[in-house]
């Protein structure tokens, strides 16, 4: 994990692509506890899904972004505050790439503050890192 | 929606926070390390697990006065923590309807849900989630 005198404003967390199947979303669906059919189900999404198919569940696009600030911050207890502003919907079969980069830094309490993001290939804003941000603590 | 609903704080539940099902949620989003694997000593749930018990919206759905329908997406999410969650916490959450806000043909509500110890009062963690409607059944053609 990177301390705090490593952290400049600019710093780019490591990527993590993942492509999105409906294994996971089911899995998810079940650890979460959100069964909206709109992730599972064919014939609903259909109906009411902005690309008349299934799509992840925000909060599992926010799930790997939290993972990957996790990961690099060294540990969930390191993470202060994370939002996640849905904007594009992520179909299963997407590709999803995860990221973030330190747009500020505070000496005083020493934690960093991370536009963080989920993109499609096509570049469509699934977590959209104009208004999705990580604050996290940083060792000495 | 029914705009007299800002403001509007809805009875508290408790949630208890099981290893196994922190280990579940660690291992549906490909988390790894102790939240995944521990099988004893304290753990540190990941930040978003906070969603196995801030998201669904069920005090909305059971609210007659507020007007709420499922003709809806997830807006946008926002936790912020007094300090990280972990196994064994005890819970207690509070729900409370921040803004209802028109945009156009939908309509944006934030609840907020206080999550605080439940055995010394202490603070946790606040959720914020905007959840947009869209137009309501009622007014499809």
């Amino acid at each position: 994990m990177p301390r705090f005198d490593e952290v400049t404003v600019g710093t780019q967390l490591p990527t993590h692509a993942q492509t999105i199947d409906q294994g996971q979303l089911i899995v998810y669906a079940g650890a979460s506890g959100d069964f909206n059919p709109l992730h599972w189900q064919e014939e609903f999404a259909a109906k009411v899904s902005p690309t008349g198919g299934i799509i992840a569940h925000g909060m599992y696009s926010m799930g790997l972004v939290s993972r990957v600030v996790t990961e690099w911050a060294g540990g969930p207890e390191k993470v202060k505050r994370l939002s996640a502003s849905f904007r594009a919907p992520c179909p299963v079969g997407a590709t999803l790439t995860i990221g973030g980069e330190v747009v500020a830094v505070d000496p005083a309490s020493r934690t960093a503050t991370l536009a963080v993001w989920a993109e499609l290939e096509d570049g469509a804003k699934v977590v959209d890192r104009r208004s999705s941000r990580a604050v996290v603590a940083l060792d000495e | 929606m029914n705009r007299d609903r800002i403001g509007h704080v809805y009875p508290s539940y408790r949630y208890e926070v099981s290893r196994e099902k922190v280990r579940e949620y660690a291992r549906a989003t490909g988390v790894q390390g102790p939240a995944a694997t521990a099988q004893s000593g304290p753990v540190t749930a990941p930040p978003t697990f906070a969603a196995c018990f801030t998201i669904g919206g069920g005090s909305l759905f059971a609210d007659p006065e507020l007007g709420a329908h499922w003709n809806l997406v997830h807006g946008s999410q926002d936790y912020e923590f007094a300090r990280p969650v972990r196994v064994g916490d005890v819970l207690e959450c509070t729900p409370r309807i921040a803004d209802i806000q028109p945009k156009g043909r939908m309509e944006l509500l934030t609840l907020q849900i206080d999550c605080v110890d439940a055995d010394s009062g202490e603070p946790v963690l606040t959720s914020r989630g905007t959840i947009v409607f869209f137009n309501a059944p009622d007014e499809e053609a």
